[in-house]
């Protein structure tokens, strides 16, 4: 049985992938707040009594069922109450002269400064955009696989498929994100 | 379809895919550590919710463990515990008794009254079974 300590250190160490996970699927700070509240409500009150061990792959499972639930009442919302401004934006930050801009400045400068960070959060938010562009299974298995670096067989049982479509589904991921950024000039 | 499907070289596909994601992974985890300072705070909120409600549960986790799958109170159960826990039937049991005896008290003294109002008429309670008097009751209502 996981003590509260293991516990509290355990929520400490995923809550802020945990976050941007489900940010990426709903896109909306305040649903990904509440999932990850939710979720971890939920491994407390049903899972405290399980080993430290297996509260990893129990908390990517909530999260991974509450993200989905979550993602579907948005697109359901989204269904009646469409957002025209999300379409705007979505496609003011997507300037390709302002990215390669960004881009030439990354081989200039090797020193850590102002400019440097504000070009890496550039990036890192074109990654997350291409990311947030593909499809639900895809981006849930490979930040799965690479980023919660859960094996084959973890990453099957959270998403309830084989491990033939684990595999499929990160290929693709792999491949749709890697084209994309190829378009967009950036090098992971 | 496989080659329309991967810009990545058919050689290795699956350790360069695994490079490519890692190096995805590098950069997302440098995104996730600078979170909003608001962000932080309401994740740390979250996180102390779920652990305050963590924090009383472990009574019933406990008791559930030690009696399998019925569930009781934990710590063992003393004789105190025992006699206070029949404390609220004996105070029931007697308020029932109260309330029976403050009942019958209540129907006496209604008959009581009753009694003494007939006794000290100035009409002599045989009035009452006299023909006469169901006559003059008939009449009395018909006017």
């Amino acid at each position: 049985m996981a003590t509260p300590i293991e516990i509290s250190d355990f929520l400490k160490s995923v809550e802020n992938r945990a976050f941007k996970r489900s940010l990426y699927h709903v896109r909306n700070e305040a649903s990904a707040l509440d999932i990850v509240q939710d979720s971890m409500l939920k491994l407390v009150e049903h899972y405290s009594h399980k080993p430290a061990s297996e509260l990893p792959l129990l908390f990517q499972k909530i999260l991974s069922n509450s993200t989905i639930d979550g993602f579907r009442r948005q697109k359901t919302h989204k269904a009646y109450f469409s957002n025209l401004d999300d379409f705007d934006n979505a496609q003011g930050d997507t300037d390709p002269d302002a990215l390669l801009h960004l881009l030439a400045a990354d081989t200039l400068h090797t020193q850590e400064s102002s400019e440097n960070q504000a070009q890496r959060s550039q990036t890192l938010r074109q990654i997350e955009q291409e990311l947030e562009l593909l499809p639900a299974r895809q981006r849930e298995a490979f930040l799965l696989r690479y980023w919660e670096e859960m094996d084959l067989a973890e990453t099957a049982a959270i998403m309830g498929c084989s491990q033939g479509s684990v595999k499929t589904h990160c290929f693709r991921a792999v491949a749709a994100l890697s084209k994309a950024l190829k378009i967009r000039g950036i090098t992971p | 379809m496989t080659s329309k499907r991967s810009t990545i070289p058919a050689a290795t596909p699956l350790s360069q895919a695994e490079r490519f994601g890692r190096r995805i992974s590098a950069r997302l985890n440098a995104g996730a550590q600078n979170l909003d300072h608001d962000i932080a705070q309401r994740l740390r909120v979250a996180r102390e919710v779920a652990l305050a409600s963590l924090a009383a549960q472990p009574s019933l986790v406990t008791a559930s463990q030690r009696h399998g799958a019925v569930l009781s109170l934990a710590g063992p159960i003393g004789s105190w515990t025992k006699l206070s826990s029949l404390l609220p039937m004996v105070v029931l049991l007697a308020g029932l008794f109260c309330i029976d005896a403050v009942q019958d008290q209540y129907r006496a003294d209604e008959l009581a009254d009753v009694d003494v109002e007939l006794l000290t008429a100035e009409l002599p309670p045989v009035a009452y079974t006299d023909p006469g008097f169901v006559q003059f009751l008939r009449s009395t209502v018909r006017d």
